[in-house]
């Protein structure tokens, strides 16, 4: 499954990231990473909330993952 | 395991400053001008560098984003020592709402752009797009791929 990162903006300066396929722990450590580029380009990112996924929205994810890869072996 | 973040977004322009250099080499420089640009394009606003007070005086400024509708404009300034980027506008007269319009795009365009490039210098294949929403007005999706 493909690393992916959703960040979405809205009007009020507020961001949320959603972090995907990243194993272990690793997803912390890449908004750590992220947080700091944004910090060297003038954007201060204070978080609100952090939230792991649960379970059943992992096996979504990796349940969406394998769907797409059968629609392109019909394909 | 992979999780969900929420922040809120504040913009000072520091690095150029921590490592001795002016204000204007910061990258958040160019990027703060982009983001003046996109938003002077979406709303038909010209930009330039002085707005007006109520009285009519000039007060000059790093940008300023002003169209037919609202002559007196919004102007933005960072501070040379600090970095803090600060808006400065006089709404007396029922200006409040299209300068808080103006001001909320330049800082959403920069905080999109700022996420953009973060995961390009990560390696991330970057997706842009915008999302009109009917309560929370325009949201900027960010995707990143690796």
């Amino acid at each position: 499954m493909a690393r992916t990162i959703k960040a979405e903006i809205g009007a009020k300066r507020e961001v949320k990231i959603e972090f995907s396929g990243f194993p272990g722990e690793s997803c912390f450590d890449e908004a750590e990473r992220l947080k700091g580029l944004l910090k060297e380009l003038g954007l201060w990112a204070i978080p609100v909330t952090v939230a792991p996924k649960t379970a059943a929205q992992i096996a979504r994810e990796i349940g969406e993952d394998a769907t797409e890869k059968k629609k392109v072996l019909h394909s | 395991m992979s999780h969900i973040s929420s922040y809120h977004a504040d913009i000072k322009l520091q690095t150029a400053l921590e490592q001795g250099k002016s204000v204007e080499q910061d990258p958040g420089w160019e990027i703060l001008n982009e983001a003046v640009w996109a938003c002077a394009e979406e709303m038909n606003l010209d930009v330039g560098h002085s707005i007006r007070d109520y009285y009519g005086r000039l007060i000059y400024c790093d940008w300023s984003l002003s169209g037919p509708a609202f002559d007196r404009g919004i102007g933005i300034s960072v501070n040379r020592e600090t970095g803090d980027v600060v808006f400065i506008c006089d709404s007396y007269g029922g200006y409040e709402r299209i300068a808080g319009e103006i001001k909320e795009k330049v800082i959403q365009n920069y905080i999109a752009l700022c996420v953009a490039k973060a995961l390009s210098a990560l390696n991330y294949e970057v997706e842009m797009e915008e999302v009109k929403h009917p309560v929370d007005g325009k949201k900027v999706l960010v995707k990143g791929v690796l």
